[in-house]
């Protein structure tokens, strides 16, 4: 109780070894440990009779689609093992394999293995029999062969990648002498309109890792990964932007564009995903339409780029690494939802994108808080949110995917 | 990076039966403990150090997965431990910002340098180089052993045959080929006036059966099988079934066939625990069969309990080779519609064992429709064609033929040969239901 040093804490916590508040800590853990155990082994003492059916849960993750033969992923979410015993194609029992045993445990997978003359183009009903006699159903919408990994298709996704993330995001890009003849309360608004983009971009990705998340087996929590995904990356990208210390306006413009890029790309990066994915089930028709539309809803996201970046002088290295940096993403996703796709990587991948985004609107917004002459309400903030929001949707009107 | 090193760590653990992960899985686990240990003692290559592991792994784990043929299913525990990595590529490039921030330090020297940069890099690219080598066997291991694509579904009745369920029955408990030809006669006495008593006994219970391999359903039955005990017994005959319900639901057995009122086995509902002995002569002659009467009837009937009631002639019928054949379903998961149909309860029993029948010989079979959920189940042999005596109730076929079909209850005599040997398919010619189940094979021998 040492009050006559002002300033100086009032109870001084001694220093105790790190031993003893290790062993604390523990103590609730080593107890928890200790009742599961107890309820695992004894049973819950005759509180809930066992006489129930299991409540079964089974998700089929990934398809691999051939001309003679269909593989799937399973995976239990359930609480209890699940056994297949019997595999329905098209309500006909059919010869299988279940590798690596017909029983699987809980969240565990397995691979069934069902040589079927598929018809390519048709859709496939599948249903898959448990021991108990209940069933689940996965639709196979279009028989398609699923891609091989090989330099074609490698670079056919990196062209997309390239036509529907890289050119629109340059060419966006090219509306920097426009921006440069502006006045300062017009690179506001377009700046807020970036912020617009991305509020459009963040919302939609946020749509769709919900989406995603619900083709994942009920014990992943699906809303629970998009949850920690989207909150983690808000928070390692907050961290991040709060170390990086820029000194002039103009740094911290550019700091500002490259986060905003980086936001962009990892959209992007769920983009791809999507597209890839739905080319491998053939649910999708790479056709001139798809690109087109694409490059028009893109180009946006280039322009909301550069609006960040206002008037200031940009070296062309910095504008390339921008423009890289919003779109290549969209081929590696390409080629992540092509190759290996798998619902719960687009879930965290989605979720990491909208959390990303949720930060670098907040940063984009501060900007225009702090310049605009009527803050954030002002007629420049709000407009330019109202455009971007405006303009994205109506382009996103051109996109057929 | 502790808690990655620990989830790999766990992570080999589970691998167990594949040498090659674990190896792989507990390097990457050690060296990341190892890292963390540098990190936590605040060197300066650390973070460095732990920035290039972390990104090594993950970019180490989407490559094999990309490349190799036959990947594992992407499992949550590798998420959790590539975000982990994530996590700590973020916080050490963090780390590594804020110490170029920082005033350097008097004493430690803090800024990186070169030197320590190499020291590092070799550290990481020593362990990457291991991880990679080991996951190039991981990847080897997983290359597909078994051929890719079999034309049109083989199986153990060939290339062509995809089409069957998987597996065997435990025929311990029932035995379809040994149904197919048993006929309970009854005991049998006489009474005063010279007239045959058959006496039967039936008790009701529930219990789970096997409808296709692997599946089970839980059933009430006579008797302890789906279907019941194959009762028969000469026109004229008194039968007695003396009928105890030892299920969880009250039961009944209606019978197809004259008696009166008080024995149709409707309005007298045999409690759990209770008994009840329908009394009532055997006529008119013919193919007949007996069900639970209790509602809700659809339930009743198809959770089992069922079964044939066979009234001969009383000049008997021609010596032939006799076999029951019940057409019924079942409705595993409860919506409504049967998801197994078969012959004698077991989905493609017969087309795993065939029948055996004699080339040349008379075979009479006695089938009845007791199908729940389907207006009408049919009946096609191949390669033969057969007389039918609808009901059996006449001596003179009605009808020569190879394609039938049945309303629900209806029932049918069929008289048929093989002239060759060899093996010949019976089935529904619904062809739904031929695919769920109800397909068998004749074995005609010599």
């Amino acid at each position: 109780m040492d009050g006559s040093v002002p300033g100086r804490a009032l109870i001084e916590t001694p220093t105790r070894s790190r031993a003893p508040r290790a062993v604390l800590a523990l103590v609730p853990i080593l107890l928890l440990g200790g009742l599961i155990l107890f309820l695992t082994l004894r049973g819950p003492a005759g509180i809930f009779p066992g006489d129930f059916p299991p409540v079964e849960d089974l998700t089929v993750g990934r398809v691999d689609v051939e001309a003679n033969q269909i593989k799937l992923v399973v995976t239990n979410g359930g609480p209890a093992p699940v056994t297949i015993a019997q595999v329905l194609v098209d309500d006909a029992y059919w010869q299988h394999t279940v590798e690596p045993s017909r029983t699987i445990e809980r969240l565990r997978n397995a691979t069934v293995t069902i040589p079927y003359p598929t018809v390519a183009g048709e859709p496939v009903n599948l249903l898959l029999v448990t021991s108990t006699g209940l069933t689940f159903e996965h639709t196979i919408e279009v028989a398609t062969e699923t891609p091989a990994v090989d330099a074609r298709f490698l670079w056919t996704f990196a062209l997309l990648g390239i036509y529907i993330g890289v050119i629109p995001v340059a060419l966006g890009m090219t509306s920097i002498p426009f921006l440069r003849t502006l006045s300062p309360r017009w690179l506001l608004f377009f700046m807020a309109f970036a912020a617009g983009v991305l509020v459009f971009l963040g919302v939609e990705t946020l749509a769709e890792a919900l989406e995603e998340s619900g083709e994942l087996p009920t014990a992943f929590g699906g809303v629970g990964v998009v949850t920690v995904s989207a909150i983690g990356a808000f928070a390692v990208i907050l961290a991040a932007s709060r170390r990086f210390q820029a000194r002039t306006t103009r740094d911290r413009r550019i700091a500002v564009a490259f986060a905003v890029a980086g936001g962009i790309g990892l959209h992007n990066l769920g983009e791809g995903l999507a597209v890839g994915a739905a080319y491998r089930l053939g649910e999708i028709a790479l056709g001139a339409f798809l690109v087109i539309g694409f490059a028009i809803h893109n180009t946006t996201e280039g322009l909301g780029i550069v609006s960040i970046l206002g008037d200031s002088k940009t070296k062309m290295k910095t504008l390339v690494a921008l423009g890289a940096m919003a779109g290549a993403p969209t081929i590696l996703g390409a080629w992540g939802g092509a190759f290996l796709f798998s619902p719960l990587l687009a879930t965290v991948f989605l979720g990491i994108a909208a959390g990303a985004i949720a930060e670098v609107i907040i940063e984009v917004m501060r900007v225009v808080r702090d310049q605009a002459a009527g803050g954030l309400a002002s007629l420049e903030s709000l407009g330019g949110l109202a455009a971007g929001l405006v303009v994205m949707y109506a382009t996103g009107l051109f996109v057929a995917a | 990076m502790v808690l990655a090193g620990i989830v790999h760590l766990i992570h080999a653990f589970a691998h167990r039966p594949d040498p090659v992960l674990v190896w792989f899985f507990a390097g990457s686990g050690i060296v990341q403990l190892l890292v963390a240990g540098f990190v936590w003692r605040q060197t300066d290559e650390a973070p460095w150090a732990a920035m290039i592991v972390n990104g090594g792994l993950i970019g180490l784990y989407f490559a094999t997965r990309i490349v190799s043929a036959n990947p594992e299913p992407v499992e949550a525990i590798a998420i959790v431990s590539k975000s982990l990595e994530a996590l700590g590529i973020a916080l050490a490039i963090g780390a590594v910002r804020s110490t170029s921030s920082r005033e350097p330090l008097a004493d430690a020297g803090s800024t990186v340098s070169r030197r320590q940069l190499l020291k590092a890099g070799s550290v990481a690219a020593a362990s990457i180089a291991s991880g990679g080598m080991f996951s190039r066997f991981a990847v080897a291991q997983q290359e597909p052993q078994h051929g890719r694509g079999t034309t049109h579904g083989g199986g153990e009745l060939g290339p062509h045959f995809g089409n069957a369920a998987v597996g065997s029955i435990d025929t311990s408990i029932f035995d379809p080929m040994k149904y197919l030809r048993e006929f309970d006669y009854g005991d049998v006495s006489k009474d005063v006036d010279g007239r045959t008593i058959r006496d039967y006994r039936i008790i009701a219970t529930d219990t789970e059966i096997e409808v296709a391999p692997g599946v089970m359903f839980p059933a009430w039955v006579y008797n302890g099988k789906v279907p019941g005990p194959t009762i028969r017994a000469t026109e004229g005959d008194r039968v007695r079934i003396k009928f105890t319900n030892a299920g969880s639901h009250p039961h009944t057995i209606h019978f197809h066939g004259f008696h009166r009122a008080g024995m149709d086995g409707v309005f007298e509902v045999v409690e759990k625990g209770d008994s009840f002995t329908y009394d009532f002569i055997a006529e008119p002659f013919g193919l007949h069969h007996y069900h639970c009467h209790v509602t809700p009837l659809k339930r009743h009937i198809h959770k089992g309990l069922y079964g044939v009631f066979i009234v001969d002639p009383p000049g008997g019928r021609p010596p032939a080779d006799e076999m029951v054949m019940v057409m019924n379903g079942f409705d595993t998961n409860l919506d409504g519609e049967n998801e197994v149909y078969a012959v004698n309860t077991v989905a493609h029993y017969y087309l795993h064992n065939p029948v055996i029948v004699k080339q040349g010989q008379l075979m009479r079979i006695y089938l009845v429709n007791i199908t729940e959920f389907d207006l009408l189940n049919s009946f096609h042999p191949h390669a033969t064609f057969f007389h039918e005596y609808r009901t059996g109730t006449k001596l003179e076929p009605d009808n020569f033929t190879d394609t039938i079909i049945l309303g629900q209850g209806e029932r049918s005599i069929l008289e048929l040969t093989y002239k060759d040997p060899g093996d010949y398919m019976f089935h529904a010619h619904v062809s739904e239901f031929a695919e769920l189940g109800w397909m068998g094979l004749f074995r005609v021998e010599p």
